[in-house]
């Protein structure tokens, strides 16, 4: 957080006040106007539980796209090994005769997932990974962090 | 701020936190028209800022827990603010093209604040003005010279040092004077040398 370091001087705190009532002469400070019953609207739509309860289902609300996404990738694994070191109907044959819908979604994933699973077993994989996350990172950077960058820069002043 | 009204304010969320939620009603009364101009005067764009609002007091209400009652409410409000709006301009900058931005440009057709034509002209001279400058200058200025902050205050809400916001705001006050001179105003004289 921000620390206080003395180094703001009364010919700053003037510059300052003299810059402010210059703009307030101008009539250029008046605060924008909210929409009317903004206020009305904001409270409707708080939640109804304790700030606590609220803060955790926000939590919770926010994780469960993750989790889903996690949940998806590790069945589509082990239908992949399932399929690459015993059978790749096995899974499938469980619920159905393959023809049937579900039986033939399992069927499909478990090929979609070896190529998957070959792909992480290539010897190479380690270095793909770090090159794909280091310009995915420098991507990250220039565009949305050079600004904080520059902003660290200043402070250093 | 009175001390009174300081102390009103740490009552009102503590109520806030016991289960009453007609306490945050006065806190959400009280500073909407704050945290509406500051999301304004950032992101200028009235249908944003209003969102902005609503997202702000969401994330007030669910980290109630982590104000500190000796700190200023409006403070400690507005931090969440700047934040907001610095994501949202951030997320603006990577996002192509959009319906969104063609409609940003168009005319909007939400009835304006009945006020003079001088007024209005000098309202949007000075946002003009400030869209000129780099984000983290404007919210500094905003901060500053709307919602009267003092330095160290913004350098909390901006998790900066006291000189980084001393640098900022010397440098927005150039830029704006100039600003302000080359789109017309012709009484504004640059004083303050960038």
């Amino acid at each position: 957080m921000g620390t206080r370091n003395s180094t703001v001087t009364p010919p700053d705190a003037n510059d300052d006040a003299t810059f402010r009532r210059r703009l307030q002469t101008r009539g250029y400070l008046e605060f924008a106007e909210p929409p009317p019953g903004l206020a009305a609207k904001v409270l409707a739509n708080m939640p109804q539980e304790a700030p606590a309860l609220a803060a955790q289902r926000r939590q919770t609300r926010f994780r469960w796209p993750v989790a889903a996404f996690a949940g998806l990738l590790v069945l589509l694994l082990a239908f992949g090994t399932w399929g690459l070191l015993i059978d790749s109907a096995g899974p499938a044959r469980m619920l159905g005769d393959l023809s049937s819908g579900l039986s033939r979604v399992v069927l499909l994933l478990t090929l979609a997932a070896k190529p998957l699973l070959h792909v992480l077993a290539m010897p190479g994989l380690p270095a793909l990974l770090l090159l794909t996350t280091g310009g995915l990172v420098w991507l990250w950077w220039r565009l949305a962090r050079v600004p904080a960058f520059a902003d660290t820069a200043e402070a250093a002043l | 701020m009175t001390p009174d009204q300081q102390a009103e304010e740490a009552a009102w969320v503590a109520q806030t936190l016991a289960g009453n939620q007609s306490a945050f009603a006065q806190l959400v009364n009280r500073y909407t028209g704050a945290v509406f101009n500051q999301a304004y005067r950032m992101l200028n764009n009235a249908a944003e800022a209003e969102d902005a609002v609503q997202e702000i007091f969401l994330r007030a209400y669910t980290r109630l827990a982590s104000f500190q009652p000796e700190r200023r409410f409006v403070t400690w409000l507005l931090a969440i603010g700047s934040n907001y709006c610095i994501d949202q301009l951030r997320r603006r900058r990577q996002q192509w093209l959009s319906l969104d931005d063609v409609a940003f440009w168009l005319p909007s057709d939400r009835p304006g604040p009945e006020r003079s034509a001088l007024q209005r002209e000098r309202r949007d001279l000075i946002q003009e003005a400030l869209q000129g400058l780099p984000d983290t200058y404007r919210m500094a200025a905003v901060l500053r010279f709307w919602h009267d902050l003092s330095y160290q205050e913004i350098a909390e809400a901006l998790n900066l040092t006291e000189s980084a916001v001393k640098t900022r705001l010397h440098r927005a006050r150039a830029m704006l004077t100039t600003a302000l001179a080359a789109e017309g105003d012709t009484e504004w004289e640059p004083e303050i040398a960038p």
